[in-house]
């Protein structure tokens, strides 16, 4: 099983951004990067090589169903969870389609949310562990 | 610091920011739009709904709920404008500039240490002319399209989902008046999902209309406000309830 495991957030908005970083540091992982905006999350994704990729829907330059198109063709085995609304569900079917792995609703309290990024790295941590080989 | 306050004050920096920046910057982003009533200015339009959509999320996350439901309702009347003739977009616009200020005076009550919301909501919505809100759960197409139509021309905005799960995640971030259900639903069924709605406090007033074929008389914590029967009466039992 991996030690450590290394995240990428991207979200437009700086305040979900800060949170989301407490949330991950608060389940012992390690936050490497942080993108508020689409391309940004692409070339950081090239750089850093995280092994998981918290991605949001809407955001500038290039929304979130487009970068994911990106990773999943550079990574096809990249762990990406969307970060979602109640509203946005249909194109997060779309994503779960396109490659992503999970999804949160962060329409939520923060301990559901909590809970359910917890889930999905428990869902995912073989494919994770996988990649850290490889 | 421990994780509760910095989440405090992570969301107290987002109400500021409301005040200081975002909101300005929204009724800038509406006053040109407004500049051309003939014509929309589609990169703006893309890029005020983008951020109405971000300040809803953050809201919710932070338990902003109030806040959240206000940036949901100016995003439909973003949508609204778009349909909307020269004369019903100006009443649109002043609208909208009157939910920003509703957004600026909750932000600030934040701000001073009010968590409780509702009753500034409340008390303005009447004044800023917003709709009710309602939340149907019917799973027959045919059925809620109809209840729909009856809400509406009654002056309800109205939002229809899938399940019980999403219709109790809706009641939870939500500001809703008026919640209409049968009661089979995936997940959660009708009379649990108004068992919840009586006994939480915050979702107590809102009103609940329960849709049925059968006499039920067994009721998870206490009966709906309203019970109609799913016969060729319920349009007409609807329209008189919400009346």
């Amino acid at each position: 099983m991996p030690e450590n495991i290394k995240f990428l957030i991207a979200d437009d908005e700086q305040h979900i951004r800060e949170l989301l970083k407490v949330m991950v540091s608060s389940i012992g992982y390690e936050v490497v990067g942080e993108a508020e905006d689409g391309e940004k999350a692409v070339r950081l994704f090239k750089r850093l090589e995280p092994d998981v990729l918290l991605l949001d829907i809407n955001m500038p330059t290039m929304n979130g169903v487009d970068v994911l198109q990106h990773v999943i063709t550079m990574c096809p085995p990249a762990v990406v969870i969307m970060l979602t609304s109640l509203n946005s569900l249909d194109v997060v079917r779309q994503c779960l389609a396109g490659g992503a792995k999970h999804y949160i609703l962060k329409d939520n309290s923060i301990d559901n949310m909590r809970e359910m990024l917890q889930e999905a790295i428990s869902n995912n941590i073989g494919l994770i562990a996988k990649n850290q080989i490889q | 610091m421990d994780e509760a306050a910095l989440i405090e004050s992570l969301g107290n920096d987002f109400a500021q920011d409301l005040v200081d920046n975002r909101l300005t910057l929204f009724h800038n982003y509406l006053l040109e739009l407004e500049s051309d009533v003939n014509h929309f200015n589609m990169e703006v339009y893309e890029e005020v709904f983008r951020r109405f959509h971000g300040a809803k999320g953050t809201g919710g996350i932070y338990g902003m709920y109030c806040i959240t439901d206000l940036f949901h309702q100016l995003e439909n009347d973003l949508v609204s404008l778009m349909a909307a003739d020269n004369k019903g977009k100006i009443d649109i616009y002043i609208k909208m500039h009157n939910e920003l200020d509703l957004v600026d005076r909750m932000a600030c009550a934040w701000l001073g240490g009010e968590r409780d919301l509702r009753k500034i909501f409340s008390e303005s919505k009447s004044s800023l002319h917003t709709n009710e809100l309602a939340l149907i759960l019917e799973p027959l197409k045919s059925v809620s399209e109809q209840i729909i139509a009856v809400l509406q021309d009654n002056g309800y905005e109205t939002t229809l989902v899938k399940d019980g799960m999403q219709a109790m995640q809706c009641l939870v971030m939500g500001s809703f008046d008026l919640f209409v259900t049968s009661e089979q639903n995936r997940f959660i069924n009708g009379s649990e999902l108004i068992g919840f709605i009586k006994i939480m406090t915050r979702l107590s007033k809102i009103k609940t209309i329960y849709l049925t074929t059968e006499n039920k008389t067994k009721w998870v914590v206490c009966p709906p406000d309203v019970i109609i029967k799913k016969d060729s009466s319920l349009l007409g039992s609807l329209d008189v309830a919400i009346s």
